[in-house]
């Protein structure tokens, strides 16, 4: 069921009126209920997938609590390779047999390409990282294994969290089912107003851009001003897409009584690329640092971990995993190389800008400096996220050796009104007025992430008087009924 | 609790009030109305237009309508098709125009529809009007071969049709006086019917009135013809072979089911057919594919008519409605041609009738004014 849909308008107040209603002992079921409800709208036959991965790790993390020794780690692996094994079978079977394949053509060798003809489960990545990191903490002994099935149930199924994250850690979600989850006033408010915050973002700005990248990504256009604009507003596109469906995910817990993980941190404002990932997607790289760079990091013998290749590698190794992680295609491997590359280069002449920010006396400076940080991570980050969107490394290469041509153009106000705002960069769908309102919208969004920040809180609103909280709420919900993109779109993260 | 109680519903008072406007809008012309409803109506005693302004219920109601006149004489095609009126046939001839009663454009999906209706069908003519892309491409439409379910309109009237009830009130469309002529019985059931008298009438076929009631329609349907005219128009460069399979198959079913089957191809504007001749819309491809299409039908012994260069049955660039669509007067003009050349049709069609209708045409269009029936009470 996608957040964005009316079956979830008549859905989602219904779960929450029976939930209240009930008794605390029923919670838990029908949270379960409403969640397999929810995943069941796609494919509902992959919730037979879910249960079978759920089963598995449950049992699993029980016999590693019981047991010592070499049969713990045995049931550690034997729940990655199920959790991993049913990854890569339907996401990347077709990815790495058609690279074999590829290999064998390249030596001679008759291999047969066989291709499987299956839609992937949606959210796959995140149930199976979210299970993992369950059953290896047990492992750890940072978490006792959860004794009520049910319940573990629906810590991999939680449905505001079950198609694209936050990607929970059990010792984070999991207590929260024990306790009790009376009706708060103050929390269904905050929550339904962080909902309308999250629909903002995805239907008023990512779903009018996306016809607009959609456009000319597909135009196969070489003027530079057009693709770079396509860039930018695509990066724009992704991150309210995904922040949007996190907004509503945290909204939607809190309405129930619930607090999930916060998966965003106003990247735009990032000073590095190092900064960025903390900021982006916050739950994976979080994630991927703690159950895959430390163990390599640490993995390194400890006289040996001074030296900077080993740490590099482990570094590299990590983002082209992230990058992977997103999609089976070569594309997304370069993406996360790029983060990864970016993130070595910055280590490796951190102390040569800091010469340099010293020499030319920009340090004395530091808001001018902080906005150079800013926008240059910015451009980075944009440049990576070319290869996310290309559907192929020959049209993201087409893109990249484009971006520099004909931008001496941006000088002439015809080319800027015609082009730019016109059908070479717009669909005929979109009007100037309703381009120029997307971009206000931004600037709007921009505004209120400024207050996040500043007010150490994602709802900053509710500090606010009560007719400035409600005339807000009104602004959101009429700019969402008249300026949001109100076709059934699904989330861009839906298919990881 | 009744505190919160009343606080939510004083919260939702505005978001109900806003509703509530495109609700009435939406409630008053009709545009509820089922599609069982509409055929009930336009079965009845007079003329009732049906045009809803929010939802494609086209293809619903067209298959609607076959099924429910259980019509002698069909025609199948894309709009194009949509100006041939029951009142070109003889007056005891039950006639339906089905245009876009398949969507898809196939011929295996236009077999499907006659079998669906086959049971009890008196169907006797089939009349087929093939588009040019018919043949060449996978013409997969977009448009719905449904009707929009109860829910579908329930999501689509809380998203995005109750924002173009705005849309349209705040252009002008809806004025409270054109809402209060329903109430007072005029015959249209939808939006677009009662604004402007655009919409399908009881035999199926189409009323262009909002474009026929502008005062400078000639004019603008010249300027947009020469538009359209310089534009590269995709027309299709190949016919493909399961496309000549299908259609052999569906005449053949016709012919075993005692079907006269007739098919043309619809006319262009002369001057866009004149650019196309020149090579610049898919050169040649046109005339090839009806070469083509005149060769199947022969074989299967139904008659073909070639109309693509309007000047063939002399139709003038001013009887179309727009860069596309014919007028009426210019799909009798092909009926008055078919009967000419097909004494099948001849039992259905009184060529003198039809030559009495053009020759009292006062104009581009036979049918200038929307259904003035009595009221309904």
């Amino acid at each position: 069921m996608l957040f964005n849909s009316f079956s979830f308008l008549v859905f989602f107040p219904a779960v929450v009126v029976l939930y209240y209603l009930l008794k605390e002992r029923w919670k838990t079921a029908l949270l379960l209920l409403a969640s397999c409800i929810f995943y069941m709208a796609f494919v509902p036959k992959y919730v037979l997938i879910l249960f079978a991965l759920i089963t598995l790790d449950f049992f699993l993390a029980q016999i590693i609590e019981r047991n010592t020794g070499r049969a713990r780690l045995i049931c550690l692996w034997i729940s990655i390779a199920g959790n991993v094994g049913m990854l890569a079978w339907f996401k990347y079977f077709n990815f790495l047999n058609a690279n074999v394949a590829l290999l064998a053509h390249f030596l001679h060798w008759n291999y047969p390409l066989i291709l499987l003809s299956f839609a992937l489960p949606l959210g796959l990545s995140f149930h199976v990282f979210q299970s993992l990191s369950y059953v290896i903490e047990v492992y750890r002994g940072k978490f006792q294994a959860e004794k009520n099935y049910l319940r573990y149930a629906l810590y991999v199924m939680f449905f505001p969290q079950l198609v694209a994250g936050p990607i929970e850690r059990p010792a984070h979600l999991l207590p929260q089912f024990k306790k009790e989850h009376p009706f708060v006033e103050a929390n269904a408010v905050e929550g339904l107003e962080r909902m309308l915050w999250g629909f903002f973002k995805k239907l008023v700005i990512a779903d009018n851009i996306a016809p607009i990248v959609d456009h000319i990504y597909a135009s196969g256009t070489s003027d530079g001003p057009i693709l770079i604009l396509g860039s930018i507003l695509f990066v724009y596109q992704l991150y309210c897409d995904f922040s949007g469906y996190s907004d509503i995910a945290v909204g939607t817990a809190k309405v129930l009584g619930y607090e999930i993980t916060e998966n965003f941190n106003r990247p735009f404002a990032a000073r590095s690329i190092n900064e960025f990932w903390r900021r982006w997607h916050i739950s994976l790289s979080s994630w991927l640092r703690d159950y895959l760079y430390y163990p390599l990091y640490f993995s390194i013998k400890p006289g040996f971990r001074s030296l900077l290749v080993p740490i590099y590698t482990s570094t590299l190794v990590t983002f082209v995993l992230i990058g992977l992680w997103h999609g089976a295609n070569w594309t997304f491997a370069i993406m996360g190389a790029l983060f990864g590359i970016y993130i070595i280069i910055g280590s490796v002449t951190e102390v040569w800008r800091k010469r340099l920010w010293s020499w030319t006396r920009l340090s004395r400076v530091p808001t001018l400096h902080y906005m150079l940080q800013v926008v240059i991570t910015f451009l980075l980050a944009t440049f990576a996220f070319i290869f996310f969107r290309a559907p192929s490394i020959s049209e993201a290469w087409h893109i990249v050796l484009n971006l520099g041509s004909g931008l001496g153009k941006l000088l002439d106000i015809r080319y800027v009104w015609h082009d730019l705002f016109g059908p070479p960069a717009l669909t005929t769908s979109i009007s100037k007025i309703a381009f120029a309102s997307t971009l206000f919208a931004i600037v709007i969004m921009e505004g209120v992430q400024y207050l996040q920040e500043k007010e150490k809180t994602m709802s900053p609103w509710t500090t606010w008087r009560v007719p400035l909280r409600t005339l807000w709420a009104y602004g959101l919900i009429f700019s969402i009924l008249w300026f949001g993109n109100l076709g059934p779109a699904p989330f861009i993260y839906f298919k990881f | 609790m009744e505190k919160l109680a009343t606080k939510s519903l004083l919260f939702l008072l505005p978001i109900v009030l806003y509703y509530a406007f495109p609700f009435f809008v939406m409630f008053e012309s009709g545009e509820f109305t089922s599609i069982d409803t509409v055929i009930k109506a336009q079965a009845g005693d007079y003329e009732v237009q049906f045009g809803p302004a929010y939802e494609d219920f086209e293809s619903a109601h067209k298959q609607a309508l076959i099924a429910e006149l259980n019509p002698q004489v069909v025609i199948i095609g894309s709009s194009l098709v949509n100006q041939f009126r029951s009142s070109l046939f003889r007056s005891n001839v039950s006639f339906v125009n089905g245009w876009w009663a398949v969507p898809s454009g196939t011929f295996g999906d236009i077999q499907e529809l006659i079998n669906a209706n086959a049971s009890s069908s008196r169907l006797s003519v089939l009349i087929l009007g093939i588009d040019p892309k018919q043949l060449d491409a996978e013409r997969a439409s977009n448009r719905p071969d449904f009707a929009p379910t109860v829910t579908q309109q329930i999501s689509d009237f809380f998203t995005i049709n109750s924002r173009r009830v705005y849309q349209d009130f705040f252009a002008g469309k809806i004025v409270p006086s054109t809402l209060a002529s329903r109430a007072h019985g005029r015959n249209a059931i939808g939006l677009d019917a009662l604004v402007y008298h655009d919409g399908t009438l009881d035999d199926g076929s189409y009323f262009f009135g909002h474009r026929i009631n502008e005062p400078d329609h000639v004019a603008k349907v010249q300027q947009e013809i020469h538009a359209a005219s310089v534009l590269h128009l995709d027309l299709g460069s190949t016919v493909l072979e399961k496309n000549t399979i299908a259609l052999k198959s569906l005449l053949e079913y016709c012919k075993e089911r005692g079907i006269h089957v007739i098919g043309f191809t619809p006319p262009h504007p002369r001057e866009v057919f004149a650019q196309s001749e020149r090579g610049l819309h898919s050169p040649q491809f046109s005339s090839y594919q009806a070469s083509v299409l005149a060769s199947i039908f022969s074989s299967s012994g139904f008659p073909f008519f070639d109309y693509t260069d309007a000047s063939s049955v002399q139709i003038d660039d001013s009887e179309f409605i727009d860069d596309a669509h014919t007028t009426d007067k210019a799909a009798a003009k092909m009926i008055l041609d078919m009967a000419l050349h097909d004494t099948e049709l001849q039992k259905y069609v009184s060529v003198q009738d039809v030559r009495a209708i053009l020759s009292h045409a006062s104009s581009s269009v036979i049918l200038q004014q929307p259904p003035t029936t009595p009221l309904r009470h």
